[in-house]
């Protein structure tokens, strides 16, 4: 499958830019069906989804600093930002229990927009979005019950602030 | 390390607990259909989305060679319309969906629950936002 949507090409980026490894990306990107169940393939994904993590926290800490979420939502977007902060936290402690080193934080390239709008929600739902569709593609992967059970609460919360914001938008949410 | 919440449960208690907690979503979504007209476009579809994670299950089920789930019409009590009832009920059901995965060991029914447990996550979502709205 090749990543020809914008939104498809954003998340191939995210993920490049937070070092997943080819073999996560080939998953996500359907070039292979299933990757072996063995630790190296729990750190793989555990790095890969603490680098989308990383960007997600850092997109929001962009438009927050710069008030770019519109007035009345502002308390959704805290409140997602410390979501994916404690996202980080849970996939930083799993790695370090496994003697796994961390991806470190990545530079986020900010928001294009100089004001609050919808065009900001929509890049917000952009990462949300793929977080959730990459937690799903990879959690049936996942070998160890630790991290299984905290990918499942994770993804749930991705589904949350994807509702969210794509209700704020006017999309169908159901 | 802390152990999985459903630590030593079998994927039959797990599937079992899953068409219950499903039922009573299903039960309460039925009352608040009857009781809220303009409701009804909108909990069709969340009960079409039941049946289907229901369908799910029994897949499983037979994936495993598990016997049939109970059928949800058979469980007894009597709900009401109360939203945040509603809203709860959802949320116990995608808590035990998010606890049972550890339990299934197969890749490909992790990821099917995990779907219809996102699905969840989204009607609970919507209920929330409901009550947030009513409150209002």
């Amino acid at each position: 499958m090749t990543l020809s949507t914008p939104r498809r090409q954003f998340i191939r980026s995210a993920f490049v830019n937070a070092g997943a490894s080819m073999a996560v990306l080939h998953l996500l990107e359907r070039s292979v069906e299933a990757l072996p169940r063995n630790e190296e393939t729990d750190i793989a994904i555990l790095n890969a989804a603490l680098g989308l993590e990383h960007e997600a926290i850092g997109l929001y800490a962009d438009a927050l600093s710069r008030n770019l979420v519109p007035t009345g939502l502002r308390e959704y977007a805290v409140e997602f930002k410390g979501a994916h902060e404690g996202h980080r936290d849970t996939q930083v402690e799993i790695l370090r229990e496994r003697g796994a080193t961390a991806v470190a934080p990545h530079k986020v390239d900010p928001i294009r927009e100089a004001a609050a709008g919808d065009a900001v929600i929509r890049r917000l739902l952009t990462i949300e979005a793929a977080a959730e569709s990459a937690y799903l593609r990879l959690i049936g992967h996942i070998r160890t019950n630790d991290y299984l059970l905290s990918a499942g609460f994770i993804v749930v919360d991705e589904a949350r602030h994807q509702t969210i914001w794509r209700r704020v938008l006017g999309l169908s949410i159901y | 390390m802390t152990q999985p919440p459903l630590a030593g449960t079998t994927r039959r208690e797990a599937l079992d607990e899953l068409d219950r907690l499903a039922a009573g979503c299903g039960m309460r979504l039925g009352v608040v259909r009857s009781s809220r007209a303009a409701a009804d476009v909108l909990v069709s579809r969340f009960l079409a989305a039941l049946g289907r994670h229901r369908a799910t299950r029994e897949e499983v089920r037979l994936r495993f060679s598990l016997p049939a789930g109970a059928d949800p019409g058979s469980q007894p009590g009597e709900v009401d319309a109360d939203l945040p009832a509603l809203r709860q009920s959802l949320d116990d059901l995608m808590i035990a969906y998010a606890e049972s995965l550890p339990v299934f060991g197969d890749s490909t029914v992790v990821s099917r629950l995990a779907a219809d447990m996102v699905e969840v996550s989204r009607l609970r979502t919507v209920i929330d936002l409901w009550v947030t709205a009513e409150e209002a």
